[in-house]
């Protein structure tokens, strides 16, 4: 109300001393009275402070921006350092590698040459742990994964096959039968897969002989009983129950198993269907044992004659300078391993620290970046708050505006001079200079 | 080599899983079932007609009971015992029986095959057929006292049968049907003077205790014609009756004739 007052005495004022609101030559507004005290009203001071804000936050968002560009640098620097180290150490490790498998060669080389030659050099405690390394690295459970494996397959095949004969194999075989069939098969299979891990043991020739003596027994466990049973059926002839509980005078024996006519390998064969894989049990554990005890006997026959020097010293001797030479070989495996070792866990280590920087900086740069965030929503809110103001100073103007026109018309004389010219939005704007 | 030793332990267990698996077949407990046939000799021409019955009808009596067939875990135990001069219950038994599970059905069938059960009755009838022309066993006839002993005597845990071929008419010392066949307003009485004292209280003990017995009664018409037929049954009708075995007994002509078991 009061503000209803004061806004109509300026009216008045300004149309009674002749103060029209007009465009300047240049363009700028000129501002009644009237309007000068609705610009300043208590819009005038929150304008200000808004403009003081969004201006302050401006400039702390640019310098955030700058700070986030000058990081890149360092952060750029730090990349190419870690990939050029880590390319350098890639190499050396790649020529280590290379140095390690000349040596191995070398040294299985040199061995070979002195097996060839039949020179047996006395052994030593191995302590190169590049063939420990190596025998680590050999897949050692692989023969147990296999086994569990072969298991597996064995143990679905199994439950498959049985489950489709079952009415038949029920018919003939107990519960206990039907395992033990089952597990034969797995045992045979079983062999025939360890064979291929025990090759280094055998020759070839007894490896195929053993594998198709094994398939053969295969074969036999699955046909036989099939066509035995054909040619012999194991028919009790039993009839009815009526039948077997009629008394007469004919029946003076129980009824003799119709088995006892088949021939006695026939008879042992059903009786002991697991024969074959017994049998491939122990061809395997006969042949693995001669072929240990083969080993055992090439390894303690008497050393081969040791080349000797007429003026044979201790340390001039053919031999030392062989074991010499085979330990030069070994030393130069265990440091190409030592050192390919270290530089591995160089090029870790390297990448973690690069990794770790470059981390810190990426949270730096996260960290300005919400921040920025935060000062861009602010200076929204602060917009919208400021549009909200001009709009309340623009409300005042219009009627400022209505009751002006309205004076100016009822005074006939003065409105034919006068022509009063109104602001607009940018003149607002620029008089609070948001 | 950890490999190795680890099958090598593999295999054993297998093995020593398998060496046990006997015991996981075994039956645990036993269902037992128990058949007495009892075969009056105290006449030849009663014992033909029981002969006769016996060879054309018991096939086709046994294979319509549940005591015809056996299955895993059951036993059958068949015993055949004479009615006739004496008051001693001889028996001859002989069994039939599965005791393991899990075998194939060929072997159930050959382990479930009545024909040592069948040799021992064929074997016994040649045997009272003997019998049952010696003036021991014709001269007297200890029916009650024969057929108590035999209920005393069957295993008490067992589901059992007893098959009475017989005319039925006690004739001894203490009862003569050929006399007179008491009434039924003397049967209690007449039931302490046929049954020893000690047998009868081993009996009630025994019904006591409660029994599974079926009593088939197989009775033949008197080969002399000297008793009517349904004079003796109704007396042994009063006289189970007051044994308490009425509700398990059945009285047939021959073993064509359908039974309640």
């Amino acid at each position: 109300m009061k503000n209803i007052i004061r806004l109509f005495s300026n009216v008045l004022r300004d149309v009674k001393l002749n103060n029209v609101p007009s465009r300047r030559p240049d363009g700028s507004y000129s501002w009644t009275h009237g309007q000068l005290d609705i610009l300043k009203g208590y819009s005038f001071n929150k304008m200000k402070e808004f403009q003081l804000e969004i201006r302050q936050l401006s400039f702390r968002r640019e310098s955030l921006l700058v700070d986030m560009l000058n990081m890149q640098n360092p952060a750029s620097n730090i990349e190419q350092l870690g990939n050029k180290e880590t390319r350098h150490l890639e190499t050396a490790t790649e020529k280590e590698e290379n140095r390690f498998k000349n040596s191995k060669l070398e040294l299985d080389q040199f061995e070979e040459d002195l097996f060839n030659r039949g020179i047996c050099l006395p052994h030593q405690n191995d302590t190169d742990q590049t063939n420990r390394s190596e025998a680590k690295k050999k897949p050692r459970g692989l023969k147990l994964r296999a086994v569990l494996i072969l298991i597996g397959i064995w143990f679905i095949v199994e439950l498959f096959m049985t489950y489709a004969q079952w009415n038949s194999l029920r018919e003939f075989k107990g519960i206990e039968g039907l395992v033990v069939r089952s597990l034969s098969f797995g045992v045979v299979l079983l062999m025939i897969h360890l064979v291929p891990h025990e090759i280094s043991n055998f020759t070839k020739r007894i490896y195929y002989i053993f594998v198709g003596f094994c398939v053969l027994m295969l074969v036999i466990m699955l046909f036989a009983p099939l066509i035995l049973y054909l040619i012999y059926p194991p028919e009790t002839g039993f009839t009815t129950l009526q039948d077997q509980w009629t008394i007469t005078g004919m029946m003076d024996s129980v009824q003799e198993s119709p088995s006892s006519h088949y021939p006695l390998w026939v008879r042992f064969y059903m009786s002991f269907e697991v024969a074959p894989a017994v049998l491939c049990v122990l061809f395997y554990i006969i042949i693995y044992v001669s072929a240990q005890i083969q080993k055992k006997l090439r390894a303690e026959e008497p050393d081969a004659p040791v080349v000797e020097s007429e003026h044979a010293g201790p340390r001039d001797s053919l031999a030392d300078g062989l074991l010499k030479k085979r330990e030069q070989l070994r030393a130069k495996i265990r440091e190409c391993d030592t050192s390919i070792a270290k530089l591995k866990k160089e090029a870790s280590d390297s990448l973690a620290s690069n990794t770790e920087s470059l981390n810190g900086i990426l949270n730096i740069l996260q960290s300005k970046k919400e921040e920025i965030f935060g000062i861009e929503e602010r200076i929204a809110d602060l917009k919208v708050e400021m549009e909200c103001e001009l709009k309340n100073v623009e409300k005042e103007l219009d009627v400022y505006k209505t009751e002006y026109t309205d004076i100016l018309r009822s005074d006939q004389t003065r409105s034919q001079y006068v022509t009063p010219e109104w602001p607009e939005r940018i003149d607002v704007v620029n008089y609070y200079k948001v | 080599m950890k490999s190795k030793i680890t099958i090598c332990l593999l295999i054993m267990a297998m093995l020593s899983v398998l060496n046990g698996c006997g015991s996981f077949s075994e039956c645990r407990e036993m269902q037992q079932k128990e058949v007495l046939i009892l075969l009056d000799v105290s006449d030849p021409r009663l014992f033909k007609e029981i002969q006769e019955d016996l060879m054309a009808n018991f096939g086709g009596f046994m294979s319509g009971t549940d005591f015809g067939s056996i299955d895993n875990c059951q036993c059958l135990n068949l015993s055949v015992a004479y009615l006739g001069g004496r008051e001693a219950l001889e028996m001859a038994s002989a069994s039939i029986s599965i005791t393991r599970k899990g075998l194939s059905r060929t072997e159930q069938k050959e382990l479930a095959n009545p024909a040592p059960l069948v040799k021992l009755i064929r074997s016994k009838m040649e045997e009272f057929e003997k019998l049952s022309q010696t003036p021991e066993m014709t001269e007297e006839s200890y029916i009650a006292t024969v057929v108590i002993k035999s209920i005393v005597h069957l295993n008490h845990d067992a589901e059992s049968m007893i098959l009475v071929f017989s005319d039925m008419v006690e004739n001894n010392q203490t009862i003569n049907f050929y006399r007179q066949i008491p009434p039924a307003g003397e049967i209690s009485s007449v039931t302490e003077k046929m049954i020893d004292p000690v047998l009868l209280k081993q009996f009630r003990d025994r019904m006591v205790e409660g029994m599974d017995t079926r009593i088939i009664i197989v009775q033949k018409p008197e080969p002399a014609d000297k008793t009517q037929l349904r004079e003796v049954k109704e007396f042994w009708a009063a006289f189970l009756k007051e044994l308490k075995l009425d509700g398990q007994v059945q009285f047939i002509d021959n073993l064509s004739n359908p039974v309640e078991l």
